[in-house]
């Protein structure tokens, strides 16, 4: 299977002078296209800086960062801009949408920003929404919509512009545990029905038991990589 | 395709805060207002102390001997009238041509005399620019056959216990500094309310003036020129400089004949631009604090768009257009406020004389209390495109801190 994602001895490391402190600490690891990947692990463990690391939010201390065979780490604003418009789909805790789009608009952003046709753009949306599960209600606004609700808005936006991989930084932890299980079922058939690459971060156990690989984080370190059974597809593959 | 998503988005984040919006636009269009009315209403001032000033002088431009603004006297002539009318006539611009004859005097009466000024004109010419003839209160205003007629002001008639029809001795120097007498018999006593006016000038027709200074026919003391819009001014000056060019003619402005006026304007137009800037620079800080709080609190989503691609370029814009939106929503309403107030005044009038005391005057001219507005298109735009431009320049330190989030550490802090 493609690799899509490699971190190589990445280390990230905050303060000035003598008082360093390590969010990361020389962690490598690689992600294959397909993978329905949770990065898991207590508070302070590292899992959001190593999301904002391989969604290029923020840069590396040391070592390397390669998305679909680029290495990030080395790219300008702009150019990690463009990267993270066209590779990458970010689904955050709190959702995270424009208040003033509707969940049409919210999900339609990315592929305006890359230029897509209006036609394009409402032939794409409208089955994603329907997908999600929100057929109907895409003229509502967030205020509108329910936390789980206004999470599958944010996950059709990730996943519109067909990334190489998402990346989903504690996606349930705002719902009920009703609501996670649906977003969870949601991602999970995303991912083995369009073969989409999810790397979540969580520390609930019930979400870890969702993932098929499991990364185990403890101090800015990499304690263990559980693989479990494969359920993915490759993508297009019938 | 990202203009049209930037406008619609810069517009729905407009009201979000609708009552902070409406409070920043109302801010605007109130100071704006303000200040159009200021200005339109100091312009209206100044329109109507210059027209009293060249009606009471010569014109907007004024041709004279090069040598009479130095020391005015009737041998500094300018002629012949005929040529240099024929010559202005073609200008285009010139409405009016205005031959006087001005020179100094003594008016005698049995009552006593009195020192004048004497303006000699065309009664027929004078009546379509002069003041004088719309002020007569006794008699009525000379005429072109009017052999011996004169009218004199109100206060000058009450110190020489003069009234219609009796006659009085004016005593001057002509041309050649002979000492000459003129019997004149009052047809008329006029009251403008300039005390300069109407205790120190009286009016004869030009071929009266011409008789008493002995002046060569054809020639007289000034010419002025009526301009059709008064902001041609220089435009037509450089015309009649050129058609006269190799004549003995000085071509001069309004300003340089009536100076204290001129002065006047100029002072009073600085303190009111420095009182305008004042407010405009308040208006200025309001729009810096509301576009600012608005990207402010907005960190955390901005940081969401910079993460799913949006180019700071694009954040910019929006924040941009935002600034756009309420300049041109606050210059709507200002001008709207401003030019509905300014055009009631230029119509109607405002009555100050509660505030102006009787014969207030300035550089010699007396302020009807009744003023008007003189609101231009001109101003309109010009005020409109100076506030709208002053809010994009506003924004552009908001526009620039929208896109310098720290993603990952706003998105964290979040």
């Amino acid at each position: 299977m493609k690799e899509i994602l490699g971190l190589e001895a990445v280390t990230k490391e905050y303060g000035q002078g003598d008082i360093k402190v390590f969010a990361l600490k020389d962690v490598s690891m690689s992600v294959n296209q397909g993978d329905f990947l949770a990065l898991a692990g207590p508070s302070g463990s590292g899992k959001t800086t190593m999301l904002n690391l391989i969604g290029g939010l923020d840069r590396p201390t040391h070592g390397k960062v390669e998305v679909d065979g680029v290495d990030i780490s080395r790219l300008s604003g702009g150019a990690l801009s463009r990267l993270r418009l066209h590779k990458i789909g970010f689904v955050f805790q709190a959702y995270n949408l424009i208040p003033v789009l509707t969940a049409y608009e919210n999900a339609e952003y990315v592929l305006m920003l890359q230029g897509a046709s209006v036609k394009e753009r409402k032939r794409k949306i409208m089955s994603l929404l329907k997908e999600v599960g929100l057929d109907g209600k895409e003229n509502r606004y967030p205020r509108e919509l329910s936390g789980g609700q206004q999470q599958r808005v944010a996950i059709a936006r990730a996943i519109a512009a067909e990334p190489a991989l998402v990346l989903a930084d504690e996606p349930t932890a705002n719902v009920d545990s009703k609501t996670a299980k649906a977003l969870l079922d949601l991602m999970e058939r995303l991912n083995t029905e369009k073969g989409i690459t999810f790397i979540f971060s969580t520390h609930d156990p019930a979400v870890m038991d969702r993932a098929r690989k499991l990364v185990h984080l403890k101090d800015g370190k990499i304690e263990e990589i559980e693989e479990k059974e494969s359920k993915t597809r490759e993508p297009n593959a019938d | 395709m990202a203009l049209s998503k930037i406008i619609k988005l810069a517009w729905r984040n407009l009201w979000r805060h609708k009552r902070r919006t409406w409070i920043t636009v109302s801010s605007i269009g109130l100071g704006m207002a303000f200040a159009l009315f200021l200005i339109a209403l100091g312009d209206g001032v100044y329109k109507k102390l210059i027209d009293q000033g060249i009606r009471l002088e010569a014109g907007h431009v004024t041709l004279e001997h090069p040598d009479y603004e130095k020391a005015p006297a009737v041998d500094r002539y300018v002629g012949p009238l005929s040529s240099i009318s024929k010559a202005c006539r073609s200008i285009s611009g010139v409405k009016r041509i205005r031959p006087i004859i001005r020179g100094q005097a003594v008016i005698s009466t049995s009552a006593g005399s009195s020192g004048v000024g004497v303006v000699a004109g065309n009664p027929e010419e004078e009546k379509a620019v002069s003041l004088i003839p719309g002020k007569i209160v006794e008699g009525r205003y000379i005429e072109k056959g009017d052999k011996r007629g004169v009218v004199i002001g109100k206060s000058l008639a009450k110190r020489l216990k003069l009234k219609v029809g009796k006659k009085l001795v004016l005593t001057t120097n002509d041309v050649n500094g002979e000492l000459v007498n003129e019997l004149l018999r009052v047809k008329g006593i006029f009251k403008t309310g300039i005390e300069e006016a109407d205790g120190f000038l009286v009016q004869v027709p030009l071929a009266v003036g011409r008789r008493i200074y002995k002046l060569p026919d054809d020639y007289v003391t000034r010419i002025g020129l009526i301009l059709d819009d008064p902001k041609d001014q220089d435009s037509v000056m450089e015309a009649v400089s050129a058609a006269l060019s190799g004549k003995n003619v000085a071509v001069l402005p309004w300003q340089k004949v009536l100076p204290d006026l001129s002065s006047y304007i100029a002072v009073d137009k600085g303190s009111n631009i420095i009182f305008q800037i004042t407010i405009l620079f308040l208006i200025g800080f309001t729009i810096l604090n509301t576009i600012l709080m608005s990207v402010m609190e907005r960190q955390r989503e901005f940081a969401t768009l910079l993460a799913i691609g949006t180019s700071p370029l694009f954040l910019k814009a929006q924040v941009l257009v935002e600034s756009a939106f309420i300049g041109l929503l606050g210059c709507v309403l200002g001008l709207g406020i401003g030019g509905s107030l300014s055009y009631y005044v230029e119509k109607n009038g405002l009555d100050m004389s509660s505030t102006f005391s009787k014969g207030t005057s300035v550089a010699g001219f007396t302020i009807d209390p009744l003023i008007r507005t003189d609101l231009t298109m001109g101003l309109m735009l010009w005020l409109g495109l100076g506030v709208f431009l002053g809010t994009m320049v506003i924004g552009l330190y908001p526009a620039f801190k929208s896109g310098k989030v720290d993603i990952a550490q706003t998105l964290r802090m979040n």
